[in-house]
């Protein structure tokens, strides 16, 4: 009796929330109020058993808000919230987070009688305020105020007494974090304007909506500790800040002609950068290897010029110092960017854009005349690079290395089989380095020979249908059947052709085009 | 009026009450390092946390192995740089960018830093420990010291001028005191005997309790180690080195001393005398092997080998070490590389014996001629032809190392008895 026990993943949510509202109106002006307290715990089935993981998550928070509109045309509003949480110590669990908006529909002043139904709606907003985030870490490592030490590590024991005789082994002790008991809330500070335009009697609308925003507090590893102090574990103190800035988009057309056209519509565009205000850094002597300045997302490496194209190129040019095996003709040639005769660790700028876009947008129309619908859509993604693994440590996949390695063997790709370095043909600027039995610390390094372009549009949607009208089968009571055909991944236009780019670095190129035809 | 003032009180209530037991989920005996002192068994645990550091000769990947190109492995597919670091040191792939055995580091091997951090908080803390006497707190606490020392001495041998750890740094405190300069070799040296000299007397004199006792620090073990590094320091790396004279530090002064003296040997001569004395004084001595009842052994020769081979190999009854890596253990898969594999399988399977380790040449031509002296000083060695083939001659004075009547190089024949006692080799007689 083959007995398998199932899963057990329990959760109980405790939540409690008590709220007290007031709306009143009075003529022109209208006031409403909300006073709202909450309480939450949380306990569930944690991924891996320690003590700190099966402890409960727990907020408390009293939070309200009150609104003031003037002939509904003004708005105002503020709203603010007290909220504490678990995870800190507690001369710094609470955090006092309010927030301030305004909005004004235009459309309802008596200069905008005259325009319309050219425009019909028209609505500016703008909010101020800031938030507090005390999801500073994994549930393992919440409490910062504790340090985390294991009493009974065996790696760190040592045993006294001769192998052959009988031995007296000890376990050791091992520190895993200390105790910082002044690690808080991360909070963030944002502003955001945003515009509502109808035309047409809302045929045609536009939102949009620009935020900038300044994330401070950031719990982050102090980087100016020294080796030979000998800790055990990171120190963690909430030193960084970051700002962000975007923009989201809407329009939509939507129309019924006479004839029995339709039309809907829609399209998207967001656009989201960032860059580091602060971030603990040793003073470096180039001022490109600190990454303030830097979207969180950028990634730093090495620029590749091309491949070597013997040893004999190998021995005269700047050595590279990466460890592990012999540099060799073929292998990945990367520039001095200071000029100091070596290739390390200063000679890492950014490369590349975000590995997640900064820009994506879509669009896509719904047609429709009589019988027939069509409607497609696309979406895409712009302004962000893509970065290929060549060897994949982690697990057993091997990356995209031809035949993988002995215990994970792969196929080859088509594109490294047609060019690659060989002594028989010495091409240096071939897609993939020389070949070895194993990763290769030189070939491995980030660097802008295995970054791509990875922006694209694609068909994502694309979907054509006939209502077939009159006929009822009246035995099952049908009314009316619609035949379409849909796709979805039908086609994709981008620069990187290995595979989908919206799989990342992904090791096992997957392609998924669907196409069916349903009734 | 009232009841409006109540309602208002609620939600302000349910949440001010109790809130901040409500909050406090960290029940009141998780782990703190203070639990590490509060009894002699956990104490314990610390003293070994101290000891874990030490470098182990357990496995070809540590530390202590492939560097100075004492032996070669087979393919860099089976042995890569992240696993065996040391044979990429040999092979001339040490850098500044990615260091190989990166002992400064926290990472990966020999972490000596942390290992000098915990001996500091043992050293501090100690006392605190109830339930023990004080003869033997100040025991572990000199026991540490003399670890500590060792600590910083293996990372003197490495870089040269360090920083000395004499106390922790506090985790939190100004980042800006974290910003030390290294000491100049001289003060390193004389911090690191001046540690050991302090924590000297409250060191058990020998193995107290027998076999639970193998591996901890003695007063033998100390003199000894102290010993060693007065001889390094007199050693012309240390000694004078001219070469090091640009490695100065901020204000210019040089970390290396510039002035060969004398005087440093005669420390060193001192102590290890002492070493030597108390040594013997307890009962050791130079290794003999003592063959089995049922086997008679004809040649002086293979008494030699073996004296010479057990002195490292044997861990029972081994009068000659001072001092044990109770780690070092040669286990199955390290035993597999380095024995030779057969070439007739028809005869003896080689089973797991993967054969991927051989020494060098440079090694083996480092061993002495038969008459005591190295084969290129030795007159009477035929040096500049001992790649010749030559048969091995039949007579007792061969047999016993090599193959009577067996053609093989002159670079084997005629060498000192640890050339048989280590290598195995062409023509060679496996004991």
């Amino acid at each position: 009796m083959n007995f398998v026990p199932g899963e057990r993943d329990q959760a109980a949510i405790l939540y409690a929330e008590s709220q007290f509202s007031y709306n009143r109106i009075m003529g022109d002006h209208n006031v409403s109020a909300m006073l709202v307290g909450t309480i939450r715990d949380n306990v569930q089935t944690p991924e891996s058993y320690t003590l700190l993981n099966t402890l409960p998550f727990r907020n408390v928070s009293v939070s309200g808000n009150t609104t003031y509109s003037f002939k509904e045309k003004y708005y105002a509003q503020f709203t603010f919230g007290y909220n504490a949480s678990e995870r800190f110590d507690e001369n710094y669990r609470w955090g006092f987070f309010p927030s301030f908006g305004v909005a004004w529909t235009v459309d309802k002043e008596k200069f905008m009688e005259g325009l319309k139904p050219a425009i019909s709606k028209f609505r500016l907003r703008a909010t101020y305020g800031w938030l507090g985030n005390d999801n500073v870490s994994t549930s393992e490592n919440r409490f910062f105020y504790q340090s985390i030490v294991n009493l009974n590590n065996p790696t760190r024991g040592y045993s006294f007494g001769l192998p052959t005789n009988i031995v007296e082994g000890y376990p050791g002790v091992s520190i895993t974090r200390y105790a910082n008991p002044n690690v808080q809330w991360e909070i963030s500070r944002q502003t955001n304007f945003g515009i509502d335009l109808g035309f047409f009697n809302g045929a045609l609308t536009f939102t949009g909506d620009y935020y900038q925003q300044y994330r401070y507090n950031i719990v982050q590893q102090r980087a100016g500790v020294t080796a030979s102090a000998g800790f055990q574990a990171p120190i963690l103190a909430n030193v960084g800040k970051y700002k962000s800035k975007g923009f989201d988009a809407e329009l939509t057309y939507n129309k019924n002609f006479a004839s029995g056209l339709w039309i809907q519509s829609r399209g998207t565009f967001t656009y989201a950068t960032g860059e580091f205000v602060h971030f603990d850094e040793p003073t470096y002597a180039y001022s490109y290897l600190s990454r303030v300045g830097l979207n969180s997302n950028q990634t730093r490496g090495y620029i590749a010029e091309r491949l070597f194209i013997d040893d004999a190129e190998v021995a005269n040019s700047p050595q590279q110092q990466f460890g592990g095996e012999a540099v060799m003709g073929g292998d990945i040639k990367y520039v001095d960017v200071n000029k100091d005769g070596v290739v390390n660790g200063d000679d890492m700028v950014a490369i590349g854009h975000p590995t997640v876009p900064e820009i994506t947008y879509g669009f896509g129309p719904s047609i429709g005349f009589k019988s027939f619908d069509l409607s497609f859509f696309f979406s895409g993604n712009a302004r962000t690079s893509l970065f290929i693994r060549p060897y994949n440590t982690s697990g057993n996949l091997y990356g995209t290395a031809p035949f993988g390695n002995r215990f994970s063997p792969n196929a080859v790709l088509q594109a490294w089989a047609d060019s690659y370095w060989s002594e028989e043909n010495q091409d240096v600027y071939a897609q993939y380095p020389r070949l070895s039995q194993t990763a290769t610390a030189n070939n491995t390094q980030t660097s802008t020979f295995w970054m791509r372009d990875a922006s694209f549009i694609r068909l994502k949607q694309a979907e054509l249908g006939y209502n077939i009208k009159g006929i009822t089968v009246r035995r099952f009571n049908v009314k009316s059947v619609r035949i379409y055909m849909s796709g979805t991944n039908l086609f994709r236009i981008g620069a990187f052709k290995l595979w989908d780019p919206e799989m990342g670095a992904m090791d096992l190129p997957i392609h998924y085009n669907v196409c069916s035809i349903l009734v | 009026m009232k009841k409006i003032l109540y309602i208002l009180m609620m939600p302000l209530l349910l949440t001010a009450g109790s809130c901040k037991k409500f909050l406090d989920v960290v029940p009141d005996n998780t782990p703190v390092i203070d639990q590490a002192f509060s009894l002699r068994v956990m104490g314990q645990r610390f003293l070994a946390t101290c000891y874990n550091r030490l470098p182990a000769n357990n496995a070809l990947g540590n530390e202590n192995f492939l560097m100075a190109d004492e032996f070669w492995l087979n393919s860099t597919a089976n042995f890569g740089s992240a696993a065996y670091p040391g044979w990429y040191i040999s092979m001339g792939q040490q850098n500044a960018n990615a260091p190989l055995l990166n002992w400064w580091g926290n990472a990966g091997s020999g972490a000596y830093w942390q290992a000098i951090n915990d001996c500091n908080v043992m050293i501090e803390r100690v006392q605190e420990i109830p339930d023990m006497d004080v003869a033997e707190k100040n025991m572990w606490a000199a026991e540490a010291k003399v670890l500590k020392a060792y600590y910083h001495y293996l990372l003197v041998r490495a870089y040269g001028p360090i920083i000395i750890r004499d106390k922790n740094l506090s985790v939190y405190g100004d980042q800006t005191a974290m910003q030390e300069p290294r000491v100049p070799v001289d003060d390193c040296f004389a911090y690191i005997v001046k540690t050991i000299d302090e924590a000297m007397a409250d060191l058990m004199p020998i193995e107290q309790n027998g076999n639970l006792d193998v591996g901890r620090i003695t007063q033998i073990a100390a003199k000894a180690i102290k010993a060693r590094i007065l001889v390094d320091a007199a050693s012309p790396l240390f000694n004078g080195n001219s070469d090091m004279v640009s490695l100065t530090s901020d204000s210019g002064t040089p970390l290396f001393n510039q002035t060969y003296s004398e005087a440093k040997w005669v420390v060193a001569a001192a102590a290890c005398k002492e070493a030597v004395d108390i040594a013997v004084g307890s009962g050791k001595r130079l290794n003999v092997w003592t063959p089995p009842a049922n086997l008679t052994v004809g040649s002086q020769s293979t008494r030699f080998q073996m004296d010479y081979r057990t002195a490292f190999n044997e861990s029972d009854g081994n009068a000659e070490a001072l001092w044990y890596d109770t780690r070092s253990i040669a286990a199955a898969a390290f035993q597999a590389a380095f024995t030779p594999r057969g070439f007739n399988t028809n005869t003896v399977s080689n089973g797991n014996i993967t054969s991927f380790m051989g020494a060098t040449l440079n090694m083996a031509e480092k061993f002495y001629s038969k008459n005591g002296v190295p084969i290129e000083e030795d007159k009477t060695y035929p040096y500049a032809s001992r790649f010749d083939l030559v048969t091995v001659p039949a007579t007792d004075e061969y047999r016993f190392n090599l193959q009577a009547n067996y053609t093989t190089v002159r670079f084997h024949l005629d060498r000192e008895h640890r050339f048989y006692g280590t290598l195995s080799f062409d023509g060679g007689v496996i004991l």
